[in-house]
C-alpha cells in the first residue's frame, strides 16, 4: 500500500505544479520518488552547510527534514514519517526559526566562515563521507534493496510496543530466548528527562532580577559581569563578607 | 495499452486529486463572495450583486464576482520589492499553499462509492485521496503545523517591520494553539480508537452519538483552537489591519498575494472539514444516511451532500463570528491558550480516558442504555464545571493600567494632598 | 494479528514483567524521579516554598541510597557467598540488573548524599537557584544510573543524553558570567557532536547485526564471525570497525578520554567548582560502567538464562563457543581502549604541568585518572576470553578505583570550592602559605592529593595497585601481552610524572611565604565547610588502612563479568 498512498500524497504536495500527461505506468514510481526525495534531502542538507544566512539555513533544514519524512512514507513507515513532520518540521524547527528571527541581530544574521575554515571543514567532511560511503557500499546485504511488500502498515503494534507489549515479534521471555524489547521504559523515562531539561532551559533563559545577590557575585572584585549587552565593572572594593558563603570565583585574573 | 496507462488505483487517486483541487479552488473563490454577502448582511447594506455573465447584462446576483476578482488580481503587475530576500520571498506562498492543499490527502470528503466493479480497483472506493494512510490525523496535524512556515518566511523575507511583526505574532499564536488543537484531537482519537478520519466518522455513524455530544469540552477547545489556527477574526492578530497594515503579506501583490489569500481560505475550509468530521458526525445524519458501508448511489450522494451542508454551515458560522466579534489583544490570546484552553483540553482528555476505561464495567452493571447515557452525562458535567472554573479563576487578560494610589474621584483628598505637598515644599524653601 | 486470548496473555506477561520483576529492582531510580517532581511541586505551594530544596533533594537521595544499599545486600554473592553472576534483564531486556548495576548505583547515590550537603554549605546554588540546581543534578544522576544498567543501544543513547543535557545547563549555572556561559556552550556543542557521531555508529552496528539488544548483538556478531572464514569478512568488518569507533567517540567524550578531552579543562574552569566535582566524579563513574557494559556486552555473549533449566548447561556451552568466536572483536576493543588509555593518561599528566589554575589542574588530573581506569578496563576485556576469574579481578579493581576516586576527587573539588569562598581565588599561587593560617585544611589537601598520586598509606595506593596487578596478570595470561606491557610501563611512568604537579600545590601551600594582605584564618576544620572536607578526607585515610570491606563489595561488582 505504501506505494500507492505515497503517490497520492506526493501528488497532493505537487498539485500546484503537477505535470500531467506522462506515460505514468512506464515509470517505476517508487524509484522515481525515492530519487526525488533522497536528492531533495541531500541537496538541501548541502544547502544548510553552504548558506551564509541563518534564516536560509533554517529553511533548508526544514526542506531537508521534510524530504526525509517523504522517504519514511515511501518506505511504508507512515507513523514515523508523520512524526518526523510533526516533531521536527512542524515543532522543533518552527521554534528554531522563531528563535533565530527574534535574536538574529545584524552581525549574526550572516555567518561567513573564512576560506581556511571552509577548506578544512570540506576536507574533514568529504573524507568522512568517502569512508562512510565505502563502508556502506561494501556490505553485500545492503546493496540489494529488494522492493518488498509492506505488510499492513498500522500504528497499533507501535503503540503496543511503546506500552511494553510486542504483538509482532517473539514475546518477552519466550522459550527461544530471543527477547522482543518493549519500549515502555524509554517512553516513560523520557518524560522525566524532558521535565529536567525544561527546568534547565527555564533556568538559563530566565532573566529575572535576583532578589538577593548571589554569594559568588556579591564580592566580585574587578570581575566584569556581562548582563544583556551592557558590561558592568563592579567596584574593586570588597563588601564585608557574610558567613562562609560569601565568595568570588576564578576567571577574574584571566 | 497498459504500458501507457497507470494502474486503476493510481488513476483513481489522480482523479480524486483533480476533483478535490478543482473543487477546493472554486470553493475558495465562491466563499470570498459568500463572505462579502454575509458582511453586507450583517452590516445592513447591499453586497456585491452586479457582476454576472461577462459581456451581457445578466447579473445573476453577482455570481461572476469571483471570476472578476481573480482576473484582476492575476493580471496585476507582479511586483517584487527590491529590499526582499528573493528566494524566501518567492518560496513562502508556495510553501503555505502546498501545505494547505496536501492536508486534504488524508481528509475524506464523503463516504464511499457503491461497487464500481473495475478490475484492479478494490471496492468500495472511498472519497479519500490516500485511503491506505493509517495515520490520517497525524498527517493533518503535521501538515497544519507546516503551514506556519509560509507565514513566518513571508514575514521575514519581506524585510518590512509590519510583515515581520505579523510573522512573529502568527508563529507564536499558531504554536500556542497547536497544543489545545492536539488535545482536542486526542480525545476523539481515544474514543474512536483509530487515527483514520474515515474510521472516526464511521464510529460516530455506527453509535449515532456525535462526538460533540460525548465530548463537549473537547469540541469547545478544538473549535476555539481551530479558529486560532485558521487566524480567523477573534484571533486574526497576524494581519490585524489596524495595527499591521497587512501583516505578513504586506509586501506581496498580484499572484503571490492570491496564493496567500487562497491558502488562508483553505485553512478555514480545512478547519471546517475537521470540525465536522471529528465532532459533528461527518456524513452521518439520523434516519437519513444509514451507517453501513454497503450503499446505493442515492445514499452516497446523500452522504456527500450532508457532509457538504454541514461544512458550509460551519463556514457560515466562521464568517458570522468574523463580523460580530472584536479581536483579542495579544496577551489575552496567549492567556486563553495557555491558561484556559490547555487545562480544559487536559480535563477533556482525562474525562474521555476515564469514560472509555470504565464504560465496559458500567455496561455490565447497569445495562448498555444507562451506561451510554452516563457516558454522555459525565462529560457534560465536566464541561460545565470546567467552564465555570475557567471563568472564575482565569483572568482573560493582564491589567496593564497604572495602579492608582486612591480613587481618582475622591477629589477632596487629592486637593488635600496637593495642599500638603505645597506646604512641605514651602517649608523647605 | 494474534488472537484475543493471545493478546491477553501478552498483556498479563507484560504487566508481570513490569510490576513484579522490573520495578522492584528500579527503586533507586524511582526515588530520584519522584524527588525531581517533588522539587517542582514544592515551588507551587507557598508553605512548601519555605522549605529549602536542598533538604528535599537530600531526603530523596537518602531514600535512593537506602534502596541501592538493600539491592546490593540482596545479591546472592553478598558476604562471602558464592559470587555468581545474578544477571536479570528488566523492562523486557532494555536494562539489566546485576552486581555491577547495584554497585555503581550505590556509588552514585552515596555521591549524591555527600554532594548535596557540600553544595548546600558552599552556597553555590543559593535558595533561589537551589530547586533548579538539584533538579538538574538528580535528573543527570538518573541518567547515569541508566548508563550503568543499559542493555540496549536505545537505552545507551538515552542514558547518555539524560546524563549529558542537564550537565550542559549545570555548566552554565553561573548565569551572566562569561566564562560560565562559554563553558556551557562549548560543552553543549561538543556533546551534541559526539552524541551525533555515537548515534551514527550505533545505527551502523544495529543495521548490520539486526538488533539493538546487546546480548543479541553479541550472538549475531559471533554468528557473523563463525559463518565467514577468518580474515575474510570483507566489507562487514570495515562497517563493524567504523561503527565501533564511532560508538567509542561518544563514550570517550563522556570519559573525557584523549582525543576527545578538549572540552574538559575549559568546562571545569568556567563552571563552578561544585559542578566540576559533579562532572568529574559522577559522570566518570557512570561512563566507566557504560564502557564495561558495552565492552563485555559485545565481547562476551551471556548464556541465555534460566527458565529452561535443563538446557542451561547447553546454553552455557553455546555461549562459550560464541565467546571463542568473538576473539577478534575483543582484540579490537582491547586495542582501542588500551591505546586511548595510554594517550589519555600521558597527555592528562603532561598537560597538568603548566597549569596555574587549580580547577584546570584538577581537570587534567581527571583526564589522567580516566586513563588509569581505561587501563583496568582494557586488562579486564583482554582477560575475559580466556581467564574469566582474572577478568573478574580486573573489573573489581576498576570498581574499587571508582569508589576511592569518589572520595579523593570530590574532596579535592570541595577544598577548591571552600578556598574560593574564603580567598576569592582559584589560582594555585593564591594558596601561598596557607599552612600558617589554616593548617587543618592543608593537611586535608595533602591527604587528598597524595592519594590522587597513589602513595602507600592512602586509598589511592590500593586502587592503583589493584589496577597494575590486573595489568600484570593480563601480561602473564592474556594474548595481548605487548599492549599490556606498554600499558603497565606507561601507567608506572605516569604515576611518577604526576608526583610533581600534585606536590607543587602542597609546596605552595606550605613553603611559600604568606602574602601580607591575607586576612586571618582562611578556613578552619571546626566549621561546616571544615566538617565536609573532613568527611571526605577521612575515608581516604580509612580506606587506605581498612580496604578489605570495600574490596569485597568491589569483588561482588566484578562478578558481573562471568
Amino acid at each position: 500500500m505504501g506505494n500507492e498512498s505515497m503517490i497520492s500524497l506526493s501528488g497532493m504536495v505537487m498539485a500546484p505544479v503537477l505535470a500531467a500527461g506522462l506515460p505514468l505506468a512506464a515509470i517505476n514510481w517508487h524509484s522515481v520518488l525515492f530519487l526525488l526525495f533522497a536528492s531533495l534531502a541531500s541537496i538541501f542538507a548541502v544547502g544548510v552547510v553552504l548558506a551564509d544566512n541563518v534564516v536560509r539555513m533554517a529553511l533548508y533544514l526544514v526542506f531537508s527534514l521534510a524530504a526525509t519524512a517523504g522517504l519514511f512514507f515511501l518506505a511504508g513507515a507512515e507513523f514515523i514519517g508523520a512524526m518526523q513532520l510533526m516533531i521536527y518540521v512542524g515543532g522543533t524547527l518552527v521554534l528554531l526559526v522563531f528563535g533565530v528571527m527574534l535574536t538574529a541581530q545584524a552581525p549574526f544574521v550572516s555567518i561567513k566562515p573564512s576560506a581556511a575554515d571552509r577548506a578544512l571543514a570540506g576536507l574533514a567532511g568529504s573524507s568522512l563521507l568517502v569512508v562512510l560511503l565505502a563502508a556502506a557500499l561494501s556490505v553485500d546485504s545492503w546493496q540489494r534493496p529488494g522492493l518488498s511488500e509492506v505488510t499492513a502498515p498500522t500504528a497499533t503494534p507501535l503503540g503496543m510496543a511503546l506500552l511494553g507489549m510486542r504483538v509482532d515479534g517473539p514475546a518477552a521471555g519466550a522459550a527461544t530466548g530471543a527477547v522482543a524489547n518493549g519500549y515502555l521504559l524509554p517512553f516513560e523515562i523520557v518524560s522525566i528527562h524532558l521535565l529536567v531539561v525544561l527546568v534547565g532551559a527555564a533556568y538559563l533563559a530566565r532573566a529575572k532580577r535576583r532578589r538577593t545577590p548571589r554569594p559568588i557575585d556579591a564580592a566580585a572584585s574587578a570581575v566584569s559581569v556581562v548582563e544583556g549587552s551592557t558590561r558592568v565593572e563592579l567596584p574593586a572594593a570588597l563588601p564585608p563578607r557574610s558567613g562562609s558563603a560569601s565568595a568570588l570565583v576564578s576567571g577574574g585574573s584571566k | 495499452m497498459s504500458d501507457f496507462l497507470p494502474s486503476p488505483l493510481t488513476l483513481a487517486a489522480l482523479v480524486k486529486i483533480g476533483l478535490l483541487v478543482g473543487g477546493l479552488m472554486t470553493a475558495a473563490a465562491y466563499l470570498v463572495l459568500l463572505e462579502r454577502w454575509i458582511a453586507a448582511w450583517v452590516q445592513d447594506r447591499r453586497g456585491p450583486n452586479r457582476v454576472g455573465i461577462p459581456f451581457t447584462k445578466i447579473s445573476l446576483f453577482g455570481l461572476g464576482q469571483p471570476l472578476a476578482d481573480g482576473l484582476k488580481i492575476i493580471l496585476k503587475e507582479d511586483f517584487t520589492p527590491k529590499h526582499v530576500d528573493k528566494i524566501l520571498y518567492n518560496a513562502a506562498p508556495l510553501v503555505i499553499l502546498a501545505a494547505s492543499l496536501a492536508i486534504f490527502a488524508a481528509i475524506p470528503f464523503g463516504s464511499v462509492l457503491p461497487p464500481l466493479n473495475i478490475p484492479g480497483l478494490p471496492d468500495p472506493v472511498p472519497f479519500l485521496v490516500a485511503p491506505g494512510l493509517d495515520v490520517g490525523v497525524l498527517w493533518v496535524f503535521a501538515l497544519s503545523s507546516i503551514a506556519v512556515y509560509g507565514v513566518l518566511l513571508g514575514g521575514w523575507a519581506s524585510n518590512n517591520k509590519y510583515g515581520f511583526l505579523g510573522g512573529l505574532r502568527s508563529s507564536a499564536q499558531l504554536v500556542a494553539y497547536e497544543i489545545p488543537l492536539g488535545l482536542g484531537l486526542l480525545g476523539v482519537v481515544l474514543a474512536a480508537g483509530s487515527l483514520k478520519l474515515d474510521a472516526i466518522m464511521n464510529a460516530q455513524a455506527e453509535s449515532g452519538v456525535w462526538y460533540c455530544m460525548a465530548q463537549p469540552l473537547g469540541f469547545l477547545v478544538f473549535f476555539v483552537a481551530s479558529f486560532a489556527e485558521a487566524a480567523r477574526l477573534p484571533f486574526d492578530l497576524p494581519e490585524a489591519e489596524q495595527e499591521l497594515v497587512g501583516g505578513y503579506h504586506t509586501e506581496y501583490s498580484g499572484i503571490r498575494l492570491l496564493l496567500f489569500l487562497v491558502s488562508e481560505f483553505l485553512h478555514m475550509i480545512t478547519a471546517a472539514f475537521l470540525i465536522v468530521i471529528m465532532f459533528l458526525g461527518g456524513w452521518h445524519f439520523w434516519g437519513i444516511t444509514g451507517s453501513s458501508q454497503q450503499i446505493t448511489w442515492l445514499e452516497a450522494l446523500l452522504r456527500f451532500g450532508i457532509l457538504s451542508a454541514k461544512i458550509l454551515a460551519v463556514i457560515v458560522f466562521f464568517m458570522l463570528v468574523r463580523w460580530s466579534w472584536p479581536r483579542f489583544r495579544f496577551d489575552q490570546l496567549m492567556n486563553l491558550a495557555w491558561k484556559v484552553m490547555l487545562p480544559l483540553g487536559l480535563a477533556n482528555l482525562v474525562t474521555v480516558a476515564a469514560v472509555e476505561e470504565f464504560r465496559p464495567q458500567f455496561t455490565e452493571a447497569l445495562g448498555a442504555t444507562t451506561a451510554g447515557w452516563l457516558a454522555i452525562a459525565v462529560p457534560w458535567v465536566v464541561f460545565f464545571v470546567g467552564w465555570i472554573l475557567a471563568g472564575i479563576l482565569t483572568p482573560s487578560g493582564t491589567d496593564n493600567r497604572p495602579i492608582r494610589a486612591h480613587d481618582p474621584l475622591d477629589i477632596e483628598r487629592g486637593i488635600r494632598e496637593h495642599d500638603l505637598a505645597e506646604t512641605e515644599l514651602a517649608g523647605t524653601r | 494479528m494474534n488472537s484475543v486470548s493471545d493478546l491477553g496473555s501478552i498483556v498479563s506477561r507484560s504487566l508481570h514483567d513490569t510490576l513484579a520483576l522490573s520495578l522492584p529492582l528500579f527503586r533507586p531510580e524511582l526515588c530520584l524521579a519522584v524527588t525531581v517532581v517533588l522539587l517542582l511541586l514544592c515551588r507551587m505551594l507557598p508553605v512548601l516554598k519555605m522549605l529549602d530544596s536542598a533538604w528535599v533533594a537530600l531526603g530523596g537521595a537518602a531514600f535512593a541510597l537506602f534502596y541501592a544499599w538493600s539491592d546490593l545486600r540482596g545479591l546472592p554473592g553478598w558476604l562471602g557467598g558464592d559470587a555468581l553472576a545474578s544477571r536479570q534483564e528488566i523492562f523486557t531486556g532494555l536494562l539489566v540488573f546485576d552486581s555491577l548495576t547495584a554497585y555503581i548505583r550505590l556509588l552514585l547515590m552515596a555521591f549524591l548524599v555527600l554532594y548535596i550537603p557540600f553544595t548546600k554549605v558552599s552556597g553555590i546554588p543559593d535558595r533561589e537557584d537551589g530547586a533548579d540546581f538539584y533538579t538538574l543534578v538528580l535528573g543527570a544522576t538518573l541518567g547515569m544510573c541508566l548508563m550503568a544498567s543499559a542493555n540496549h543501544l536505545l537505552m545507551v543513547f538515552m542514558a547518555v543524553e539524560m546524563a549529558s543535557v542537564p550537565s550542559y545547563a549545570l555548566a552554565g549555572l553561573l548565569k551572566g558570567r562569561r566564562a560560565s556561559s562559554e563553558a556551557a556552550i562549548k560543552y553543549a556543542v561538543y556533546g551534541a557532536g559526539a552524541s551525533g557521531i555515537m548515534l551514527y555508529g550505533m545505527s551502523l552496528l544495529a543495521g548490520l547485526l539486526g538488533s539493538c539488544h546487546l546480548p543479541t548483538m553479541a550472538r549475531q556478531l559471533a554468528g557473523l564471525a563463525g559463518a565467514i572464514p577468518a580474515g575474510n569478512l570483507g566489507g562487514v568488518e570495515m562497517v563493524l570497525v567504523l561503527g565501533g569507533l564511532m560508538l567509542a567517540v561518544g563514550l570517550a567524550f563522556k570519559l573525557s578520554a584523549v582525543p576527545f578531552h578538549f572540552w574538559c579543562p575549559d568546562v571545569f574552569e568556567g563552571a563552578a567548582a561544585e559542578v566540576g566535582g559533579f562532572l568529574s566524579v559522577a559522570s566518570k563513574t557512570a561512563a566507566v560502567a557504560l564502557l564495561l557494559r558495552i565492552a563485555f556486552g559485545l565481547g562476551m555473549p551471556v548464556a541465555v538464562l534460566p527458565g529452561a533449566d535443563s538446557s542451561s548447561a547447553l546454553a552455557g556451552q553455546a555461549a562459550a563457543l560464541q565467546g571463542a568466536l568473538l576473539g577478534d572483536a575483543r582484540h579490537f576493543m582491547v586495542a582501542t581502549i588500551g591505546l586511548m588509555a595510554a594517550l589519555t593518561c600521558t597527555l592528562g599528566n603532561l598537560a597538568a604541568y603548566g597549569q596555574n589554575n587549580m580547577k584546570r589542574l584538577l581537570a587534567y588530573s581527571t583526564i589522567a585518572h580516566a586513563g588509569y581506569l581505561l587501563m583496568g578496563v582494557a586488562a579486564a576485556v583482554a582477560l575475559s576470553g580466556s581467564h574469566p576469574a582474572s577478568a573478574r579481578t580486573a573489573v573489581s579493581a576498576v570498581a574499587f578505583y571508582l569508589a576511592t576516586y569518589l572520595f579523593m576527587n570530590l574532596g579535592a573539588f570541595a577544598i577548591v570550592a571552600f578556598l574560593r569562598n574564603a580567598l576569592r581565588s582559584e589560582e594555585i599561587a593564591s594558596y601561598a602559605g596557607l599552612i600558617r593560617t589554616s593548617p587543618g585544611i592543608v593537611v586535608a589537601t595533602g591527604v587528598v592529593l597524595v592519594s590522587l598520586i597513589g602513595l602507600p598509606p592512602l586509598a589511592g595506593f590500593w586502587s592503583k595497585f589493584l589496577i597494575f596487578s590486573a595489568l600484570v596478570e593480563a601480561i602473564s595470561l592474556s594474548a595481548e601481552r605487548p599492549l599490556m606491557l606498554v600499558l603497565l610501563v606507561v601507567g608506572g611512568l605516569n604515576t611518577v610524572f604526576s608526583l610533581y604537579y600534585y606536590l607543587r600545590v602542597l609546596k605552595v601551600m606550605t613553603f611559600d611565604p604568606l602574602p601580607a594582605d591575607r586576612p586571618g584564618e582562611a578556613l578552619s576544620l571546626v566549621s561546616f565547610p571544615g566538617a565536609i572536607v573532613t568527611a571526605l578526607a577521612v575515608p581516604v585515610v580509612m580506606l587506605g588502612i581498612f580496604w578489605s570491606g570495600l574490596y569485597a563489595c568491589a569483588q561482588l561488582a566484578g562478578a558481573f563479568a562471568s
